[in-house]
């Protein structure tokens, strides 16, 4: 089911990307590692799609379950822009969540520690050296 | 987490009628909150009401601000406005005359002297200087806190050590070296790879531009940010240089005069309404700001 009909495609979309980041980052092993020591379970849900949720089991490894219905630690939802944005590597999920977009329940904090550990397999670092666009600015900001 | 609420307290009358002028300023309405179930569920640091003299001098005066997790918060303050008073609160050397410090719901003060060694194995601090041992070579520099608190054998702290040096840039003969012998920006990587070696889930780097010329500080930026997408956790970078903020900090809390004025996401902070927090975001003379 979709709350708002004319967005069905771009949520499933966004929805979809957002798999298929965690999909990879559970298939990357050194973000396994480091998201296994969380030791918790987290659902990660669409607020714009009806039953689009996610729980990552975060507990030595990260496994991912689409259709569990076990009771999470942290619950975590938020709307197509901002799950683009987590696709893309470039959501500050804290803010998101500080501005009202985004609801959580439970230790949401101990899972937005390592947030950005699974962003930088969407959008990686500059390599040390590199100009960016923010360099191109050449100082006038 | 209110930014800017309370009132100026009992700062002296000059200093309190600047600090309630800039909080009228505020744009945040009411102020960032965040529905906790249990202290520390969100925010990674809460200073809450803090105030802290020495003599007569008032350095903090009613400093409210929220550190949030997974991010890089930037407090950002002109030269003696309170930024290493903040930073020695944080981790317990400094204790507030009033209010109180939650480090992951925990408060700091109410700690007893066990909780509060385990509570500092939380950070990594990278100090100004790098605060390197003189004595010591690179290698031994960053294996010194893994020889002190863990029992690792010489060979996991060889992988730990040469892991961190690697991913500092450091690990291609540098770590054979002798503090004296290594240019500023080195012993900085350097403090940053001891300050990483114990894996904190909260590093904290004290003015990390002091004496660096401007691309070294670019550079030294572009590591934190790497390291940081490498690792995840609370960073907080302490500085007053303007272009080392926009570069890395993702949330920005400017200090003044021992109080928080604004805090928020850098996109609004930079777009910030508020004059005193326009003003020294520019590095403008004439404002609010002056002399004083």
């Amino acid at each position: 089911m979709v709350r708002e009909r004319a967005d069905v495609g771009h949520a499933a979309g966004a929805w979809r990307r957002v798999l298929e980041l965690w999909e990879q980052a559970a298939a990357d092993d050194e973000a396994r590692r480091l998201l296994g020591r969380v030791g918790r379970t987290v659902r990660l849900s669409s607020a714009d799609l009806q039953d689009a949720s996610v729980l990552i089991r975060l507990h030595g490894d990260i496994e991912l379950f689409e259709d569990a219905s076990e009771r999470a630690d942290i619950e975590l939802s938020m709307g197509t822009a901002d799950l683009e944005r987590h696709a893309d590597g470039k959501l500050r999920m804290a803010m998101a969540i500080a501005a009202g977009r985004a609801t959580f329940s439970g230790p949401v904090r101990e899972f937005l520690r390592v947030v950005p550990i699974v962003q930088a397999i969407a959008n990686p670092p500059v390599d040390v050296g590199t100009n960016t666009d923010f360099d191109a600015h050449d100082g006038e900001f | 987490m209110s930014t800017s609420t309370t009132t100026a307290g009992s700062a002296d009358p000059a200093t309190a009628a600047l600090l309630d002028k800039a909080a009228n300023y505020d744009h945040h309405e009411g102020g960032m909150v965040v529905p906790q179930q249990n202290p520390g569920d969100f925010w990674s640091i809460e200073c809450v009401d803090l105030y802290k003299s020495f003599g007569s001098n008032r350095v903090m005066n009613g400093l409210n601000v929220g550190i949030p997790e997974g991010m890089i918060t930037v407090v950002l303050g002109p030269s003696g406005t309170g930024k290493s008073v903040l930073l020695s609160h944080l981790i317990g050397l400094m204790f507030p005359d009033q209010g109180d410090i939650l480090v992951h719901g925990q408060s700091v003060p109410d700690m007893t002297m066990k909780q509060l060694l385990e509570m500092r194995r939380k950070f990594g601090i990278l100090f100004q200087d790098g605060a390197l041992f003189g004595s010591m070579s690179v290698y031994d520099n960053v294996a010194f806190p893994l020889r002190q608190h863990t029992d690792f054998d010489e060979k996991q702290i060889r992988d730990i050590v040469m892991g961190r040096l690697n991913e500092v840039g450091l690990a291609g003969g540098a770590e054979l070296r002798m503090p004296s012998e290594l240019s500023g920006g080195m012993r900085k990587r350097a403090g940053f790879a001891r300050a990483l070696v114990l894996d904190p889930q909260i590093v904290m780097f004290d003015e990390p531009d002091s004496g660096l010329d401007p691309v070294r500080t670019a550079l030294l930026c572009q590591l934190i940010e790497k390291v940081h997408s490498e690792n995840g956790g609370t960073y907080i970078v302490i500085t007053h240089d303007i272009a080392s903020a926009r570069r890395i900090g993702e949330y920005i809390a400017v200090l003044w005069k021992g109080r928080i004025v604004q805090s928020g996401d850098r996109d609004d902070m930079f777009d910030s309404p508020n004059p005193f927090v326009r003003q020294f975001l520019a590095g403008r003379p004439g404002g609010p700001l002056g002399m004083e």
